[in-house]
């Protein structure tokens, strides 16, 4: 590939700031910008323009244990490091099978954490435009009900219905959830053998019917709006 | 101690004072940017234990290269941001298990509303709040983008997505997703020219 031209320049400083050059071709470009004053330049331009939307996301609390495990690799005093990789090395020669055994035993009688996640399918449109939001809980799940959130309005023809599809896997059957609305927001019932489906949801789909929905218990035809099924944790 | 968000307090200063092993000065730094870094080392990783490592990576090399930091290159939060992403991206390397995984984002963020709705995070300290201020063109220009752009770079972005997480993930062809980064890093570009 040639570097020289500058707009080709431009767009792989762009391309690398953003994160999308990844191995060889990221390594590459590092090697380029050593010998390359005018790639360095653009790739701090990019950095400037897109760094700072950093400041925009939510900031999480770093706990503590971080800040000891720098401080014990930088400091001078503590020649023991409890920093997590010389604490892997003691672990791996056997010096801290102790403190091994202990965190085995811990992890053995700790009780499971109360589980904190919602499921989400942000449905795309053909054109890959986010559509709708499908999402549960698990105590949602356990009462059968799906939250829906209709993002970008779609237009329903007259005499149709457009029905909400479970798919677990390439060859499971889609199992109907229920049908959706113009409604902004909007809560589905679904059955019980569709709530015992939920846990292995891979994606969702929806579909457009006659009035009433499809008559053969499957899609009659392609989904309109699909997207896969992901696990959020709070 | 110096004047709050002047002299010996700016991020800057506390970067060169740290080139010279004042563990104090240090961590001060860690103190008024960790948080940001991590929820940045998060999203992009979508684990605790990985974002953690990432994190004490990142600062024992700004401890280790403090000195190499130059103030008139650049902003120090870009250059902090800059080697945080750089381990991110290196721990989601392409040896690594699938992206796909990785995803596990909340639904807003998946579609890039929030960083759009201005409700970002409270940084404090003014020299983060300044550089906070220069997102509102960066958002703005997002703001215009088609929402199918838009997401792509806000998943790349934040997400750490390669251009195959990305074609699995919008479930469309790779040269069509690799034409959306590419004509939304162009539109992005020409809109945030337009305020210069």
């Amino acid at each position: 590939m040639r570097y020289e031209s500058e707009p080709l320049q431009d767009r792989l400083a762009a391309e690398y700031v953003l994160g999308n050059l990844r191995g060889a071709a990221r390594s590459r470009l590092v090697t380029l910008m050593r010998s390359d004053p005018g790639l360095r330049a653009k790739v701090a331009q990019w950095e400037e323009r897109l760094f700072p939307l950093v400041m925009r996301a939510p900031t999480v609390k770093a706990p503590p244990r971080v800040w000891r495990a720098i401080h014990a690799r930088i400091s001078p005093a503590s020649s023991l490091g409890f920093g997590t990789r010389a604490w892997w090395r003691h672990l791996a020669t056997g010096g801290f099978a102790a403190v091994a055994l202990a965190a085995l035993v811990y992890l053995a009688v700790a009780p499971p954490r109360e589980p904190a996640f919602t499921m989400v399918a942000v449905l795309n449109d053909a054109r890959a435009q986010p559509g709708i939001l499908v999402s549960w809980t698990p105590r949602q799940a356990t009462s059968r009900q799906i939250a829906v959130r209709i993002l970008a309005h779609p237009s329903m023809p007259p005499g149709t219905s457009w029905q909400a599809w479970l798919v677990s896997g390439p060859d499971a059957a889609p199992i109907p959830l229920g049908f959706v609305t113009t409604d902004e927001t909007q809560v589905l019932e679904v059955s019980p053998a569709a709530a015992n489906a939920l846990q292995e949801a891979v994606s969702i789909g929806i579909s457009i019917e006659a009035k009433g929905g499809s008559i053969t218990g499957r899609p009659g035809g392609p989904y309109v709006f699909q997207g896969p099924v992901l696990r959020v944790d709070s | 101690m110096g004047e709050p968000g002047r002299g010996s307090d700016s991020l800057a200063d506390l970067i060169a004072a740290s080139a010279r092993g004042d563990e104090r000065a240090f961590r001060r730094l860690y103190r008024a940017t960790a948080d940001a870094l991590f929820g940045l080392a998060l999203r992009m990783l979508k684990r605790r234990d990985w974002a953690e490592e990432v994190l004490q990576e990142s600062f024992v090399s700004v401890w280790r290269h403090a000195a190499r930091y130059d103030e008139t290159k650049g902003a120090a939060m870009t250059w902090l941001i800059r080697i945080v992403r750089n381990q991110a991206l290196d721990w989601i390397h392409p040896s690594r298990p699938d992206g796909f995984e990785r995803v596990h984002a909340r639904a807003a963020d998946l579609l890039g509303d929030e960083l759009l709705d201005g409700t970002g995070n409270a940084a404090d300290g003014a020299e983060l709040i300044e550089y906070s201020r220069l997102a509102e063109r960066i958002a703005a220009c997002l703001a215009a983008l088609d929402a199918r752009q838009r997401q792509s770079l806000v998943l790349v972005f934040f997400h750490g997505l390669s251009h195959g997480d990305l074609a699995r993930h919008l479930q469309q062809p790779l040269g069509t997703v690799k034409a959306w980064v590419r004509r939304g890093l162009a539109r992005l570009a020409s809109c945030l020219a337009a305020y210069d």
